[in-house]
């Protein structure tokens, strides 16, 4: 089925908000690894030995950085998509009791969210790369950094881009998952049996959601006790931080 | 061997239909043991009051809502308890749709929402489609307004739009769910009269689901459904005769 038709029919609404989200995220991660670099090449000095050192020790202040950012827009982005079908329900039932499949409805929405996710991300790097670029003219010029030659185009740049993209897609994806549950009879406007989703307790996504919470503290503590003894601890703290969110946002309905 | 629905000339049938809502000790029959079957190229008007299970039967036929009980037939292909994807085929490629509410899609110009179905089937109009879609625009006066967006457009011209959508694809049966509910006498009428002429000019099959005795007055064959059972089964009638059936039923009742 043409996609474009379908998402001609069910229009674009909520492509703003994700398009800022992914532009932001994108933006705030060249920015990061833009000031990481500058960062790690002032701090080295002429002393190109020590350059490595500090780097790796900036890259995982940076990375934690950009992925509380990803995080972030990635949840942002599915509730906006899951809002945006939820308003357009009576449209999509419609499409559906004139003959369009479930799958084809939720594959153009996770096509715009692709689209969407694509076309911020990179403007979101464009603006952060000229952003960096003023910070450090405006930076030389105030004589707060020595001139040292920085490389402000690096191929690590594409990085955020890339991640920007695929979470965006991905959190499209997870966030019409609601379009399978639009019911044709939705369009006809009859009284209808509760769906299935409704009906049921949904225990398996409790489990889950309670398992997730558990392994998420698990990491919090161990982030904390391995922290004593080496600055990589905090990467554990982080993977439990994270995935204690969605535990309470999916566990929402007990 | 089985009697097929092409023998008895019908573009649809259903045998025995219960419909049950609600779990056991609530139970509510919605339909009570239904067999009835649409003559094909007729002109069929489902009646009933509200609640008599008149829509939860074009539901079913329609492969909207799964029977509790019993079999239904699109054609010759049997539609008991076939899976979302087929039934989605099926609506799309078989089964034209017109509402009460129209249910055009707002953000589609006219054109847009006639070739809806051949888009949702991942193709365009070939040839003699692309005529006969002309021909149907032409005849239902939308030949001008093939750029407008529905809300630019008044009720009677909105229906005829679903009626040149419903029609485009020359389906086996086409569901009228109330047309005339949302409009004026006159349109409504103009809307009954286009019905009518798909039917005898077409040889289109048409089941249409009312409670108004106008409306049904245009249809070859009148089915008259109480409390989920086929109460009356009358060839074409004015509507005074059909209104005194109904007021009859109201009585019994």
């Amino acid at each position: 089925m043409s996609g474009s038709e379908t998402a001609r029919a069910t229009g674009h609404a909520g492509r703003g908000a994700s398009l800022l989200v992914a532009a932001l995220a994108s933006a705030f991660g060249v920015v990061l690894l833009e000031t990481t670099s500058v960062l790690a090449t002032v701090v080295s000095g002429n002393d190109l030995s020590q350059l490595s050192a500090v780097r790796s020790a900036l890259s995982i202040v940076a990375f934690l950085f950009i992925t509380i950012a990803v995080y972030v827009s990635a949840i942002v982005t599915t509730n906006t998509v899951a809002t945006v079908i939820a308003g357009r329900t009576r449209t999509i039932a419609l499409m559906r009791l004139i003959g369009s499949s479930a799958g084809d409805q939720r594959r153009a929405v996770a096509l715009d969210g692709l689209k969407v996710g694509l076309a911020g991300a990179v403007l979101g790097a464009v603006v952060g790369i000229l952003l960096s670029f003023v910070g450090v003219r405006i930076a030389f010029g105030t004589a707060l950094i020595p001139d040292l030659g920085y490389h402000l185009l690096e191929p690590l740049l594409a990085l955020p881009v890339v991640i920007v993209v695929l979470s965006t897609w991905c959190a499209a994806w997870v966030g019409s998952r609601r379009v399978l549950a639009v019911s044709p009879m939705q369009a006809v406007g009859a009284a209808e049996e509760r769906s299935l989703e409704e009906s049921t307790r949904r225990p398996v996504r409790t489990v889950f959601s309670i398992v997730l919470m558990a392994t998420g503290v698990l990491f919090l503590a161990g982030g904390v006790w391995v922290g004593q003894v080496t600055e990589y601890g905090v990467l554990l703290g982080l993977v439990g931080g994270c995935s204690r969110s969605p535990a309470l946002c999916w566990g929402r309905t007990w | 061997m089985e009697i097929t629905s092409a023998e008895l000339g019908l573009a649809a049938r259903v045998t025995n239909l219960c419909k049950n809502y609600g779990s056991a000790t609530t139970s509510v029959a919605a339909l009570d043991d239904v067999s009835i079957g649409i003559g094909r190229g007729q002109f069929t008007a489902i009646m009933g009051p509200s609640g008599s299970g008149k829509s939860t039967l074009m539901h079913i036929m329609a492969g909207l809502d799964e029977a509790s009980s019993g079999r239904v037939w699109l054609g010759e292909t049997e539609i008991t308890g076939l899976g979302d994807s087929e039934l989605t085929v099926l609506r799309r490629r078989r089964i034209g749709f017109i509402f009460q509410s129209f249910n055009l899609v707002p953000t589609l110009d006219v054109r847009g929402n006639i070739t809806l179905p051949f888009a949702l089937d991942g193709r365009r109009p070939d040839a003699a489609e692309k005529d006969w879609i002309d021909q149907l625009t032409d005849s239902l006066g939308l030949g001008d307004r093939l750029m407008h967006r529905p809300h630019e457009l008044s009720g009677g011209q909105q229906q005829r739009v679903a009626i040149a959508r419903a029609l485009a694809t020359r389906p086996e049966l086409v569901f009228a769910d109330e047309p005339t509910g949302n409009l004026d006498s006159r349109s409504g009428r103009e809307v009954l009269t286009l019905l009518k002429a798909a039917s005898t000019g077409y040889g289109q099959s048409i089941a249409m689901v009312t409670h108004d005795p106008i409306a049904a007055s245009f249809a070859d064959r009148i089915l008259f459904l109480a409390d989920g059972r086929v109460v009356e089964d009358r060839e074409r009638s004015t509507a005074e005769e059909i209104s005194g059936i109904m007021l009859g039923m109201e009585q019994r009742a």
